[in-house]
């Protein structure tokens, strides 16, 4: 695959921008990597080039090229990344999204559409061949892993007011939502979900914030969804319990 | 305690004592790469030239030893290394390193003293 069009690159108004957005990057990775690394993964993220004399990491690849949309993907997961299970990585973590290396919203969601569909869906191939091996890779999508990451950042949303790819992929959410049950295969994983669901729902009876609109409409959906009898009966229970207790009170 | 364990003491010039701080505290936040390199760096060649050593021993067994029980007196400097099978040789390149960059280096093998308390 050709490398995509990266002319923007040589434009000082990106450059100042790129600055500003290594300069949080760097504070991080100069943790661990050394000077002589550092330098050729600074060299590759506002180039896009691999010539700075050591290697960089695949998920560096990933998520510091300089193009960050579909094209500029496709090009580094089936040119450079070198192992093929950085995709299923990602299936997971772009849930997350990397907001300090994307902060934009925008680019966060794009990057979650590059390896989700509009709803779920368990079965999941990537867009091109991956890797040196250049296999086209078949995820089967781990939904209790998938759920643990939405939950773990709506907990963030509804008790820190952060912003959340959920908000931007209701529509998502709800279509794994209905799939959410208890069946025993990972009783970990299930408790951990569940633990993190009480917490989302303990915010969604308390008396909500009027200023925070990303909540309050989360937490409208979420009512609707529960209310609406569509929902799975461990999270029908779940709720029922955390509102009597609300009545208690 | 499962991993190995050594206690570093440090004796260190009072006019180098701010460096040592922050090259050891930083140690204890796990600030191993280039931060560490950049506060070797006033330390002189050989010091730099020991830590590039100590870096290739860490690349080798991928993982970083941990620093931790950070003390600080008023001449010396005490924290405790500790980590997994390839620590020992780690210390050892440590004691070096610290000694280059001026230091008078005690260490003691806290697993061994530990072992004796039982």
């Amino acid at each position: 695959m050709t490398i995509p069009d990266l002319g923007f690159t040589n434009d000082e108004t990106w450059k100042n921008q790129r600055e500003i957005l290594w300069a949080h990057i760097e504070v991080e990775i100069k943790k661990n990597l050394r000077k002589k690394e550092l330098a050729s993964v600074k060299n590759y993220f506002f180039t896009g080039n691999l010539d700075g004399g050591y290697p960089v990491s695949d998920n560096s690849l990933i998520l510091y090229f300089p193009r960050q949309d579909f094209e500029g993907w496709d090009y580094v997961f089936s040119t450079l990344v070198k192992k093929v299970d950085r995709f299923e990585h990602n299936f997971y973590y772009s849930v997350y999204g990397y907001p300090d290396v994307m902060p934009e919203m925008n680019t966060r969601v794009l990057f979650f559409d590059y390896f989700h569909a509009e709803t779920f869906s368990p079965s999941i191939r990537s867009r091109i061949p991956i890797g040196k091996e250049g296999v086209v890779v078949e995820i089967n999508a781990n939904k209790y892993r998938l759920m643990g990451f939405f939950l773990s950042d709506l907990v963030a949303l509804m008790e820190k007011g952060k912003e959340t790819i959920c908000e931007n992929r209701v529509r998502y959410f709800f279509s794994l939502l209905s799939e959410f049950d208890l069946d025993g295969t990972d009783k970990n994983m299930e408790e951990r979900n569940m633990r993190l669901f009480r917490r989302i729902l303990v915010q969604c009876v308390k008396k909500s914030d009027p200023d925070d609109a990303s909540k309050l409409s989360f937490a409208k959906d979420l009512a609707h969804f529960l209310e609406s009898h569509k929902a799975p009966q461990a999270l029908l229970d779940l709720w029922s319990e955390v509102k009597q207790e609300k009545e208690v009170e | 305690m499962s991993s190995i364990c050594f206690q570093f003491d440090l004796r260190v010039i009072r006019t180098d004592h701010e460096k040592w701080v922050t090259l050891i505290q930083g140690l204890c936040n796990e600030e191993f790469g280039a931060y560490l390199e950049e506060r070797v760096e006033p330390f002189g060649e050989a010091a730099e030239s020991a830590l590039a050593d100590l870096m290739d021993t860490w690349d080798k067994f991928r993982d970083f030893p941990s620093f931790d029980d950070y003390d600080d007196g008023e001449n010396s400097i005490r924290f405790t290394v500790s980590g997994g099978y390839g620590l020992p040789e780690e210390v050892a390149k440590l004691q070096q390193l610290f000694s280059l960059c001026g230091a008078q280096v005690t260490v003691i093998d806290q697993s061994l003293v530990d072992r004796d308390d039982l």
